[in-house]
């Protein structure tokens, strides 16, 4: 049965009391890092799920989703090496390093098998800890992912980056307020769809909170950024080897030019028995654009209950299993 | 204003209502960095009030959150 917007309800917000938070140090290869457990009295409903964001979120940065999952399942919220309040990470480690600092994670909190959510930067780490260690994940769920950075983005980031490099002063690489707007604002852009901003949710909300989060960024965090910006330029950071037992949903909001529908589509299509599909009214911050409609879908997934019909997303798309 | 103000932030912000109480510190409220980008562009385009989401964000309160709006409603700041 399709569900019906005018009386669908986005899964509740468990208040913070009735949450528990736990912070938990950690240690990879010499790089300290820390990760948040979110925990409640309720019976688990499904394995932990460890979130693994993009490049700019660090492990505060789901407080929506933190509300409306934390009552069903253990929360685990990480600051991998080089985002955060973690150590840096060198320029010359690439994916596969974040994806055993991840896989880490849950071996230090004990828990057998765990679902993994990886959503933009944080896709190709799920992706590889899902390829490496199969057994451990439960069910893996990519949002806005790529195979590789499209040409367009590509141009777009450099653009970025150059425009940054004029206007930076040449000794600490601060800017000026006139020249963090002019990055802010160029950054933000290379995020969102521009184009079809009267038929994105929130559009111009998503777009004026990501203009101040950029125009924040401090010399030390615009050289992070460039990291990761470097990292997701090498060859292949989603590798185009084959998931064969791992269920996964892909998903994206349907206006992503970022990481687009049909490059979301060739990662699911690399996953033997996943499914896929589009969330409406929606582009590459479809976690900010849609956030009550993101963790409805992501409980149903990993709750195993069926994405046929929902009002909110295109209908699912499933590459069966060879043979 | 305090009512106007959950108006804005359940309506318009997607926050449910039921944390939202005139003591709740505005994270309990769950009043984020979207929330309060919202909250300042709506005060802007409903009442032509320029508040910034630093001086939302600084509120410890739902109930302060709402004097602070309405005291630049009245001129008073």
């Amino acid at each position: 049965m399709p569900t019906d917007s005018a009386v669908w309800s986005p899964p509740e917000w468990s208040a913070p009391e009735q949450t528990r938070e736990e912070l938990v140090r950690l240690e990879w290869r010499g790089l300290r890092y820390t990760c948040r457990v979110i925990t409640s009295d309720r019976p688990a409903a499904t394995e932990p799920l460890l979130l693994l964001g993009g490049a700019l979120q660090d492990m505060y940065a789901w407080p929506r989703l933190e509300r409306r999952l934390g009552a069903h399942m253990p929360l685990v919220f990480v600051d991998l090496p080089g985002i955060g309040t973690a150590d840096d990470l060198p320029a010359d480690h690439g994916f596969d390093a974040l994806a055993e600092a991840a896989l880490l994670v849950t071996d230090r909190l004990g828990f057998e098998r765990v679902n993994v959510l990886g959503a933009s930067y944080g896709a190709p780490i799920a992706y590889r800890a899902a390829l490496s260690r199969p057994e451990r994940v439960a069910r893996l769920v990519l949002a806005g992912a790529t195979h590789r950075m499209n040409p367009r983005l590509v141009s777009d980031c450099e653009q970025v980056w150059r425009t940054r490099a004029a206007l930076a002063d040449g000794v600490d690489g601060a800017l000026s307020d006139s020249g963090r707007q002019e990055v802010a604002s160029r950054a933000a852009a290379t995020l969102l769809n521009t184009g079809r901003q009267d038929q994105v949710s929130q559009a111009l909300a998503v777009a004026r909170m990501l203009h101040r989060q950029f125009a924040r960024i401090t010399p030390a965090e615009a050289r992070r950024h460039a990291v990761c910006h470097q990292r997701l330029l090498g060859t292949d950071p989603l590798p185009f080897d084959r998931i064969d037992a791992v269920r996964a949903l892909v998903f994206t909001g349907e206006h992503d030019d970022v990481s687009t529908p049909d490059e979301n589509r060739a990662v699911a299509a690399a996953i033997a028995g996943s499914t896929f599909l589009l969330v409406r009214d929606a582009d590459h911050m479809v976690h900010l654009e849609r956030e009550a409609e993101y963790a409805d879908l992501v409980l149903r997934f990993l709750t195993d209950q069926p994405l046929d019909g929902l009002h909110y997303t295109t209908a699912p798309e499933h590459f069966w299993r060879r043979g | 204003m305090l009512e106007e103000l959950k108006g804005i932030l359940t309506a318009q912000a997607g926050l449910p209502p039921a944390p939202i109480t005139a003591d709740a510190t505005l994270a309990a409220a769950g009043i984020d960095s979207m929330a309060v980008t919202v909250l300042s562009m709506q005060l802007e385009d409903r009442m032509g009030l320029f508040l910034t989401e630093d001086e939302l964000s600084r509120a410890p309160t739902v109930n302060a959150l709402a004097d602070l709006i309405a005291s630049r409603v009245t001129g008073n700041v």
